[in-house]
Parts: structure tokens; sequence; C-alpha cells
């Protein structure tokens, strides 16, 4: 009964912030929905089939280019989120340095094409080994400190990859940046579209079979009780590695897909700016949950998309206190995440999960 | 057991953080001298001087996450924010204090009573003002907005001051409409000039005000930390919060109150930064944020005079490497982060497990 | 559960001026979903030293803490010297003058045991600080050798003397005492009783205790809790002669 009692308060403390114990369970029921695609397409699954067939057709039907080029952008980071959400959301990792992989995989094609004259899939297949092996090396020298720590380590690197590839001109150009442009076989508007339609849908699902798989259930483990995970025999290391190196490989090919979109790689695609976007993309959806990060992704880019364009912006100046605020895109996303993480720290995802049946019971039929 | 402890030469030898804090010391001598062999004298005093006026910066800094994620263990990305504020703040009034009393149209503006055209002396004083009460009251926003409900909760922690950083260095660019990444001063604050103790070396009266302000501060923190019963209060209460409020304490507000105090510190770690380089970017916190984070765990996590030793290790290294590594100097301080965290994540005073 | 013979005031010999210093009504305690104290009614008279009995997870320990508001209780009523303890934080009912000594001892490792007793001295000047020393020392003369010792560094018992002393540092007129022979040798233990003893000349106790012989020696009253509900109370030497109930409750034979 004491040990119990000790087990309860501990439990309490952790949860005195989040969740009540039934409301928790409610969510697990909806990640484990979510996680039944493993035979057959789950709900999310079949709505993300659905529109991706949707958006496959698109580009024969007359897009507008700027809309093309949205989409793009959002699949793209679709992808980049899920590969966060593979080591925040299912491992528990915390990396503040994701864009280390998402950068090297952009500047890969882009040297490999410029500096080097290599075709493109050379380059892209050089940068995924690359992200590979350095995904192998950062795991394996940094995940044996936690937390804040591990954060900080690819904070780290992050930063560092961020400063060389603004002080080594002779190789990168500086900040003034690569132009993909130049290169003979760099993927048109359209091909950059699909590649990054199918890059998302490819992610999706691989991942959705990852984390329903044995080795996605140590992940959680490692997640819910890495002490545990140890304790029942896991060498909880080679699996946070292998977390890593997997998500490294889907940052680099995201970076890939955006350096194509925008046609420049500069080293802005390793600022702290990018690794902050996943995170905040993951927050905002909902963690754990894949289709989470993709939701994120949407908000947040149709959100920069609208709010920055300059007719947005002339229409809300001069309003009092709200215009400034909408005005400054970084600050709105600053504003919107911090009321997420107060009050909703399970993302749209958990959120909707934990008050369905409420919302259900609301519109149920009275016979 | 029988014996009462008494300061005994044998037994402070023994005391392994003594050992390494003049194992250090003398390693560091020893490689200052190696490199010494291959520079000028004139050039290594003022490679020390520099070193100490940088470790005093970074001491500054580091002092006030030392005690917030040090001792408290609350992790506070927007600390970083906090620095930049207080740098900003206090150049901003600093360029108003000093400017001629506005005419005209520039009268109408909200800020038009600060320009009275003072001496840089009085000016800075009252810069400095505005720039620790900036500092503090970010620091107190952000305890009774987020910490305050996420003690123990690293995580949410490290959530939430992200968000707040994002807020608060866009709406630092909104408060005191910055045009540009860089901020710079309009005239040059207190104390301006040089001496120089022999004909080849140049001291500036600014970088001795900053290492006696550096002075100041970790007399004063120790002091509180180990002399005081609010040192008593808070240490206790990082150890044992319920044990503390059954002794009677309201362990919530010394919390806020060191909260705070660390935030002070933080903005006098930018204004000490932007004295120092004679200006500033809304970008500096970031950048010393992950310094200073450098500092305190070389330092040791909760130990305070290790945030010192660490402050000066790397701030007398950090020149050095910019002089004979040039590529390496943006990179250095993160590298020895890594190396640091690998070889020895507790730390050189530290007693935690980290 | 009703509390069963509660022995009516009239019937308390040596109460020095028959007053109630603590009393609890009916008071329901819950840590997360579990219900803890179902309903625990006591009443700690002044100058004596009550023991709270009862098994494993009975409830005693967190009837302490719901007295010093560390587990707030959700239902009823405590109030001590005649104001209302519930509903208030755990440093305002420190302050209204008790002292707690928890379970573990809660002393503070990384501290030095003076420096342990200073941060209990809230708010006393030096020369009352001093004197409240010099008392503690004569109760516990041991102490004098390691005050400048890292009170991590200490046995238990030495512990459980910087412990007990903290609760004297302050003008507490009731001492919450939690176990204090948890994990202590027979020896340390007899000591322990010794100056509980001699403690009781000053400040009223409430004690938990599972040790037989410490609860018999030192308690006046007893009040045997189990499951959150209030069994039995009254005199100790009521207890001591009960050999039924001691048998069921306390799984102790007492000779």
């Amino acid at each position: 009964m004491e040990t119990n009692l000790k087990e309860a308060q501990i439990k309490e403390d952790g949860a005195r912030f989040t969740l009540s114990a039934d409301a928790r369970e409610r969510l697990q029921a909806a990640h484990s929905l979510q996680r039944k695609g493993y035979y057959g397409l789950s709900r999310p699954g079949l709505v993300i089939g659905g529109l991706a067939v949707v958006l496959a057709v698109l580009p024969f039907l007359g897009i507008a280019p700027t809309n093309q080029r949205l989409i793009a952008q959002v699949l793209l980071f679709s992808a980049f989120a899920m590969s966060y959400d593979l080591l925040f959301g299912f491992t528990g990792i915390f990396s503040f340095g994701h864009a280390l992989f998402f950068g090297i995989g952009a500047y890969s094609v882009a040297l490999g094409a410029l500096k080097f004259g290599w075709p493109m899939w050379a380059g892209a297949i050089a940068g995924v080994l690359i992200c590979a092996l350095l995904g192998v090396f950062v795991g394996f020298v940094s995940l044996r400190v936690q937390g804040v720590f591990f954060a900080m380590v690819t904070l780290a690197l992050a930063t560092t990859a961020h400063n060389l590839s603004g002080k080594m001109v002779e190789v990168t150009n500086g900040e003034s940046g690569l132009s993909l442009i130049q290169a003979q076989d760099a993927p048109n508007e359209t091909t950059t579209y699909f590649l990054a339609l199918v890059l998302c849908l490819v992610t999706y699902f691989g991942l959705n079979r990852l984390v329903s798989s044995p080795l996605g259930r140590v992940l959680v483990a490692i997640r819910e009780n890495e002490r545990r995970a140890e304790m029942i025999g896991y060498n909880i290391l080679r699996y946070k590695i292998v977390a890593l190196v997997f998500s490294a490989v889907i940052a680099a090919l995201a970076g890939m897909v955006y350096g194509f979109r925008n046609g420049i790689v500069n080293p802005n695609v390793l600022s702290a700016d990018i690794s902050l976007l996943p995170l905040v993309m993951v927050i905002l959806g909902g963690a754990g949950t894949l289709y989470g990060a993709i939701i994120g992704a949407t908000i947040i880019q149709v959100l920069n998309f609208v709010l920055s364009s300059r007719e947005f912006v002339d229409s809300v100046k001069g309003w009092f206190i709200v215009g400034p605020i909408l005005e400054h895109w970084l600050l709105l996303l600053g504003c919107i995440y911090v009321v997420i993480v107060l009050f909703l720290p399970y993302g749209i995802v958990g959120t909707w999960a934990m008050y369905q049946p409420k919302i259900r019971r609301l519109f149920k039929r009275t016979t | 057991m029988k014996v009462a402890q008494r300061p005994n030469l044998y037994l402070a030898l023994r005391n392994p953080r003594l050992l390494t804090l003049i194992s250090v010391v003398v390693g560091l001598l020893l490689v200052l001298l190696y490199i010494n062999t291959a520079i000028k004298f004139p050039v290594f005093v003022k490679f020390l001087i520099n070193g100490l006026v940088e470790s005093a910066v970074l001491f500054l800094m580091a002092s006030g996450l030392s005690l917030i994620f040090g001792l408290m263990d609350v992790v506070n990305f927007a600390h970083g924010a906090v620095f930049t504020w207080g740098g900003i703040a206090f150049m901003w009034s600093f360029n108003l204090f000093t400017m001629p009393p506005a005419t005209g149209k520039d009268s109408s503006s909200p800020v038009a009573w600060m320009q009275m055209g003072l001496e840089p002396l009085p000016a800075t004083a009252l810069a400095l003002v505005v720039g620790l009460v900036t500092g503090g009251l970010l620091g107190a926003g952000v305890e009774f907005l987020a910490i305050r409900r996420l003690y123990g909760r690293p995580v949410f922690q490290i959530l939430l001051t992200l968000g707040l950083v994002l807020v608060l260095d866009e709406s630092l660019k909104i408060v005191f409409s910055l045009k540009s990444q860089n901020y710079d001063f309009l005239a040059t604050p207190w104390p301006t000039g040089n001496f120089k103790p022999s004909s080849e070396i140049l001291v500036n009266w600014k970088s001795v005000a900053i290492v006696v302000a550096g002075l100041l501060v970790f007399g004063g923190v120790y002091w509180l930390l180990n002399r005081t019963k609010v040192g008593l209060v808070i240490r206790g209460g990082v150890e044992d919060p319920q044990m503390v409020q059954a002794l009677g304490y309201n362990v919530r507000v010394y919390f806020f109150g060191v909260f705070v105090l660390g935030s002070v510190l933080a903005a006098l770690g930018g204004i000490a930064y932007s004295i120092n380089s004679a200006g500033g970017s809304d970008q500096m916190g970031q950048f010393s944020l992950l310094t200073a984070f450098v500092v305190v765990v070389i330092g040791g996590l909760g130990s305070f005079s290790g945030a010192a030793v660490g402050a000066l290790l790397v701030g007398i290294i950090s020149p050095y490497v910019a002089y004979h590594f040039p590529g390496l100097a943006d990179s250095f301080v993160m590298l020895l982060l890594v190396l640091v965290l690998l070889i020895r994540p507790q730390g050189l005073f530290g007693g935690k497990k980290y | 559960m009703k509390p069963s013979n509660l022995p009516t005031s009239a019937t308390i010999p040596n109460g020095p001026n028959s007053e109630d210093l603590l009393v609890l009504e009916g008071v329901h305690t819950y840590i997360s979903q579990f219900h803890i104290l179902q309903g625990v009614s006591m009443t700690i008279k002044r100058g004596a030293a009550t023991v709270l009995l009862g098994r494993n997870g009975a409830g005693k320990t967190t009837t302490l803490k719901s007295i010093m508001g560390l587990t707030p209780p959700r239902q009823g009523t405590i109030s001590y010297d005649g104001q209302p303890l519930v509903g208030k934080t755990t440093f305002e009912i420190a302050r209204s003058g008790i002292g707690y000594v928890p379970e573990d001892r809660g002393i503070f490792r990384e501290m030095t045991s003076e420096e342990n007793l200073l941060l209990a001295a809230r708010g006393e000047t030096t020369a009352e600080y001093r004197r409240r020393l010099e008392f503690c020392l004569e109760l516990f003369p041991d102490m004098g050798q390691f005050l400048r010792q890292k009170a991590g560094t200490l046995s238990g018992g030495q512990q459980q003397m910087v412990a007990i002393s903290r609760g004297l540092m302050t003008d507490n007129k009731l001492l919450l005492i939690d176990e204090p022979s948890k994990g202590l040798a027979p020896i340390v233990v007899k000591a322990v009783i010794d100056t509980l003893v001699k403690l009781k000349e000053h400040v009223t106790i409430l004690l938990v205790e599972q040790n037989f012989t410490m609860a018999s020696t030192v308690g006046d009253y007893f009040y045997l809790i189990d499951d959150g509900h209030n069994i039995t109370d009254g005199l100790m030497s009521q207890l001591i002669g009960d050999k039924e109930l001691t048998r069921q409750y306390l799984g102790v034979t007492v000779k």
C-alpha cells in the first residue's frame, strides 16, 4: 500500500500540470487507434491517402504557381516535422539542432551539383549517407547525456554548422548562398512538387509502419520510462541512435526538397529558426501522432504565407496592439506557441482526442 | 567522528574540489606560459587583460544562469532574451538621456521627456537603472507567467521558454523600434578613456569597470548564498522545498526572488557586453546564452564559484584561440561545450549526476 | 466509523490545564485518487504526548501531513489553538507554532547541521538562537561534535537529533514527530526515547510510532487508526492492558 501511494504521488507530481488519468487513457486510446494501421489503413491513413490523390491531380488541373509552391512547402515541412516527431514525440529525445540535418541535406545537393558537377541523385545519395553517418556520430557521442544537455549539444553543433556555412565563403558562397537554378538537372517546380508529395507520403506511411513495429514500441517505452526500458534489457542508446538516424535521413531529404523549392541554399537552412520550426509544428499538432505533425506544419506554413503577404500586412497596419503582433510573423508564432504549450499541451490532435467523447455527447441524438 | 572538524591544511588538500581548482589553475598557467613563448610579453599581458574582461562579461552572464539553471534547476531559454533586452534597454535609454531636449515634432514622442542632454556619468547611471529594472521586470514576468507552475518539469520549461524567446526577441524590435540587427551607442558611456601602466600596455577604464562589476557581483551573490539566511532558505528550498515550507518559509517568494535576481544579472551581463563591445545586436543574447551555458556546465551545476572559475577559464583562453585560430573563434565555445559534456558532464565542481 | 469509548475530558488526569491544543474533526484526505483519510478525528491535549498508532498504510503519516497542509484535506476541520488550519498554506501553519519532524527526517543533506538549525530558527535574534541551541545541546550533548559537519554525512541517529532540534529552534507549541525510531539501532532508539520523555515537559508532542516500546514509554494518550478510520483511543495505560486490541491492530504482543 505504501509503495503504491508513493508511486501515486510521483505520478501525481508528473501529471499535475497536464492530464487527468481518464483523459490520458482517452488520449492513449486515440493514439492506439492511429497505430492500428499495421496491416490495413487507419482512419488518418485513409484521409491522408485521399488527400494525396487530390494533391497528385492538382497540377494537371492548372493550379496557380504560388499555391503549388505553398503546397510543396507544406508537404516538405510535414516530412521534416514528422521526422522530428519520431525523435520528440515517440522517443522523447529533445533536439534543438534538427536544422543540422536539414541544412546538410540541402547543402550536399547544392555543393555536389555546383562544386563537384555531380548529378542531383548522386548529391542526394551523398547527403543521405552523410546525414546517416552524422546521426550515428551525434547520437553515439551525445545521446548519453540527457534532456536539456542533449538539446544543448545539438544546438551547439547546429550553431557551429551555421557559423561555418556563413564563414567558409570559398566553399559555400557565404551568406549569398548557392543557387541551384544554375544546375542543369535541377528539378523544375512541378517535379519538386511531386518530390515533396512523395517524400511526405513515404515518410508518413513509412514512419507509421516503423512506430507500430516492435522497434517503435521500444522507442515509446524509452519515452515513457527510460530507466525501466533499460532494466528490461534494451540497449537504449542503440535504439535512440536508430531513431536519430531515421530522423536525420528524412530531415536531410526534406532539406534537399527545400533547396529545390527555393532554388537557393544559404546559411539560413542551418539557422536556429529552422531548428525551432519542426518543434513548434509538432507541439501545435500534437506530439507522438505523426499526422499531428502534418496538421501543425500545414497550419504554420499557411499562416506564415497569409500573414506575410503584403496585402495582409498593409491591411492590419495601425490596428491597436493587434496590428504590430500580426505584422510580426515570428511574434505571432511565439504567442500561438506559448498559448498552445500552456493550455493545450497535447496539441490539436491530443486535445481533440481528449474532448471528442464530450463533443460527441453534445451532438448525440435524443430519442 | 569524535574530533571536531577544524580548518586543517591536510584536510583542505584532500578536498577534491580544491584539488581540481589547483590543478586547473596550474594547468592553465602552464598552457599560457607555453603559448607565451610564442608571443611577446606585452601581447601576453594584453591578452591576459582582454581575457579578464571577457571573463567578467561571461561571468556576469553566467552568474544569473548559474542561479536559475545551476541552483534552481530551471531551464530558462528566455535568459538570453533578457540579456539582449537589458543591453538594448541600456543603450537605448543612454542614447536618449544624452540627447539634447526634444524640440518641434520630436517632443510629441512618448519618450521625449527622457531627452535630458545629460553628461555621460549620470546618463550611464540612469541607463544602468533602466536596464536592470527592465531585466528584473522581464524576469518577474517570465516567472509569474510561466515558470511558477513548471518547477520540476524541465520538458515544459524548455518548451515554454523557447516560445518566450520568440515573443521577447520579436517584441524587442517593436519596443525599441530597431531598424537593423545592430544597435549602437550614439555617445560613449562612462567610464571613458584609458591609462597606461607601462609604455606598451593600454588599459581602458571601461574594462576596469567591467572587471570590478564582475568581482562585486561574485562577492555579493557568494555572500548572499553562503552567509545569509536567505541563502540558507534558497539552498534548502532547492533540496527539499516541502521541508522548508514546513519550517515556516514561503519558498515561492524566495524562488521568485532568485529568479528575478538571476534575470537582473542577465541584464547586467547584457549591459557589460554592450559596453565592452561598444554596441550590440538583437542576436547577442542567443549566442551568449550558449556561452554562459558552457561556463555553467564547466563550473558544475549548482556551484556558484564553479561558474566563476568556468568564466575565467573560457574567458582567458578565448583571446588565444581567436589569435591562433581566427576561423574557430565563434565555434570554439560550441566545441568546448560538446567536449565538456562528453568528457566530464558533471563539470569541474558539480556533484550532481548530470 | 465513529470513534468509540472516547474518554471525556473529565477523565483525563494529567493534562496540565485540560485544554485541547489541536482538534481534528472528520478529516478526509486524498492523494491523487486514493482516499487515504476517511474521516479521522483527534484531540491533542496541551502538554501531553499523544501517540498515533496503526499499521503500515493506515494513514498516520498522511494525518501529520494533513495537519501541516502538505496534503491538504478535502473535508473536515483542523483547529489549532483556537484557529482553523484547513485552507492555510504549509508555511503559515508552521508559523502558527507547529514543528514537523518528517518520517525520513527531512534534513538538508547539503548543509551543515548548524546551518540546518540556523534555517529552522526563523526570525529569531542571535541571542535567542544561542539560547535555543544551548537547550538542544543539553538535550543532545553529542550534537556539539557534528555541528560543523555536512548533515548528509551523519548517521541516522545524529540526523534524528538535528531533525528534532530543528523543531525546537522556534517557539513551537506542538511537535509532530513521524517515526523517529525508523532505521535506527536499538540503542539509539533508547536514547531517542529518553530525549522525548524529557522533551514532553517543554512541548506538546504528537508522535507517530510503530515501535511499541517507544510509543508506550513516551505516550500519555493514544489514537489507533486503520484504513483511514479511527478505531479507538484513550489513555496509553489502557492500551497496554488491552492485549486483544494490540494484537489485532498493531501485530505486537505486549509483555
